[in-house]
């Protein structure tokens, strides 16, 4: 192979097509990509809070969705939505990135769920019992005992699904819907140099997703529960400071 | 929780009320014939394939696919008197499309196999330029003259396109050399510089827009027969929308009589950065110095 021909090719192609990189693919998968996250927790948490129903019934179709989703690879649910949903719902005259968006966003909700389902369980039931006895209600013991600890548990793992579902919106391409590795795709195709671009588009997506792992490892960080057996050292240390102790 | 479970039953009535309208909403859309969207001509193509379909990128929105299938769909879409709609997705997404009524055809280079024809309503066939009347073989650069007959080839290994024309034609034409599959041409091409087969199986057309590209390419000398189901294509339509293919048909025989595929052959290979001429033997001549497209840039000073 001839490397700097191959570094001359990729040179060429991004000043000739940054901007269908940059401004276009960039743009496009930001935009997806938020969408996703942003509705998929939102529609996360109410299926999360249905599977923890008291209600059989309700557990049990909160379950069939989680499992359907999980257990399907993307690419079929993206031609599920982009073939089949239309056509069933002709009144809903979306354009074909809403529906990709609508997409991701059923999948991101059904992995985000799970995400706040787990963060709830992991808090102590000693807290909930605690709160019971205090005479608060379900509700209030929801919202302000657990929910509060369970955030903890719950913010770094959605900054890891961003993560995910930040790469997966590649798998969107095959609709050409306009996102970084469709740019990649209309490059490639137009000019037959498929490695070079495959290289600045990875290298593009190494760069949006190294900062934002490093900020989930940062949030990580801050949100640890000073009761874990990792922080013992430091909260002793913070007692023996007395700031702990004054109180 | 009651509400919530109200507010989920709702949801999945009123989705279900939606799916009981399509029916009224299909007759809305009628209209002649019978195309998915009113007063428009759906089309999928998947465009990365130059110089037949492929994306300019200095172009936004319906403008910025071009090609010789975009010319031969706007010309579809004049006669029948509605606008154009291109809808672009992977290749094996655009036969869906047209089997799940998304689009009312696919018009992406396909050649005659027999699975289409029994799946899908195929048009006539048009002659796509230059592009499919010749099926040759590509090599690495130091292969000059190495690869020219059959007998040459026994026992070489050979990449061709999975499911594709191509390796139809290696099977009946090279039976004594080793097939290789690979994806898609640009991966083909990959494969090809790695070393995982010695020479790859292209149509001429596509062969010309990836040697620009790629200098250490180049045409092998050999040459596949090919008779007319394999040197040209066609469109691709719903199974049983007989009205529109018939029509169809119809202008396909208008724009050969016109001429017209010639010239759209020759705008998208303009279009794609090709300038190639041939000499006397049909070996392509390559121009030292170029000054008509950007993609030429580096091809030029090889």
């Amino acid at each position: 192979m001839d490397f700097s021909q191959m570094f001359q090719n990729i040179f060429r192609l991004l000043t000739e097509y940054w901007h269908v990189y940059l401004l276009e693919g960039v743009k496009n998968t930001m935009i997806l990509t938020v969408i996703a996250v942003l509705l998929g927790t939102v529609f996360g948490s109410l299926v999360a809070f249905l599977k923890m129903s008291r209600f059989k019934i309700v557990r049990f179709f909160a379950s069939v969705y989680i499992e359907v989703i999980r257990g399907t690879p993307i690419l079929l649910q993206l031609y599920v939505f982009y073939f089949i949903l239309p056509e069933l719902f002709p009144l809903l005259n979306f354009t074909d990135f809403i529906w990709v968006a609508i997409a991701l966003c059923v999948n991101s909700a059904a992995y985000v769920s799970e995400i706040i389902r787990s963060g709830i369980q992991a808090v102590d039931k000693g807290q909930t019992e605690a709160a019971r006895s205090l005479g608060l209600s379900n509700t209030q013991t929801m919202l302000r005992i657990v929910l509060p600890q369970a955030v903890r548990n719950i913010l770094p793992a959605l900054g890891n699904e961003f993560i995910m579902i930040l790469k997966e919106t590649s798998l969107a391409s095959t609709f050409f819907i306009g996102d970084l590795m469709t740019s990649h795709k209309i490059v490639a195709g137009a000019e037959y140099l498929q490695l070079e671009s495959q290289i600045i588009v990875g290298t593009i997506y190494l760069c949006i997703t190294f900062p934002l792992s490093k900020l989930v490892g940062w949030f990580e960080k801050r949100m640890a529960n000073p009761n874990s057996y990792k922080n013992h050292n430091r909260k002793r240390a913070l007692m023996a400071g007395g700031r702990i102790g004054e109180k | 929780m009651k509400k919530m479970i109200a507010f989920a039953l709702a949801t999945i009535m009123t989705l279900g009320l939606l799916a009981g309208c399509q029916p009224a909403a299909n007759n809305a859309a009628n209209n002649e014939y019978d195309l998915v969207a009113a007063g428009k001509l759906t089309v999928a193509l998947s465009p990365d394939f130059s110089p037949m379909e492929f994306v300019d990128p200095s172009k936004t929105g319906q403008d910025q696919f071009v090609g010789f299938d975009v010319s031969l769909a706007k010309f579809i879409a004049q006669e029948l008197g509605v606008t154009l709609e291109i809808k672009p997705m992977d290749f094996d997404a655009c036969q869906a499309a047209v089997g799940t009524g998304k689009v009312d055809m696919s018009i992406s280079g396909y050649s005659w196999t027999e699975k289409r024809e029994k799946n899908y309503n195929l048009s006539d066939y048009y002659y796509a330029g230059e592009n499919e009347t010749e099926q040759v073989l590509i090599t690495l650069k130091g292969n000059e003259g190495k690869y020219t007959t059959a007998d040459a080839l026994k026992g070489v290994k050979v990449g061709a396109q999975g499911a594709s024309l191509q390796e139809e034609l290696v099977k009946a034409q090279l039976p004594d050399s080793e097939l290789v599959l690979y994806t898609d041409i640009n991966t083909g091409l990959q494969q090809l510089k790695k070393g995982d087969f010695e020479v790859m199986a292209v149509a001429i057309g596509n062969a010309n827009a990836l040697i620009n590209n790629n200098p250490e390419a180049i045409m092998s000398g050999f040459q596949f027969v090919v008779d007319e189901k394999e040197a040209n294509n066609l469109i691709l339509l719903q199974k049983g929308d007989d009205k529109l293919t018939e029509k169809v048909n119809e202008i396909l025989a208008k724009a050969k009589d016109a001429g017209y595929y010639e010239t759209w052959y020759e705008e998208a290979q303009n279009t794609a950065g090709v300038d190639i001429s041939y000499d006397a033997d049909g070996n392509p001549i390559v121009p030292e110095d170029d000054s008509t497209g950007a993609a030429d840039s580096t091809g030029a000073a090889e």
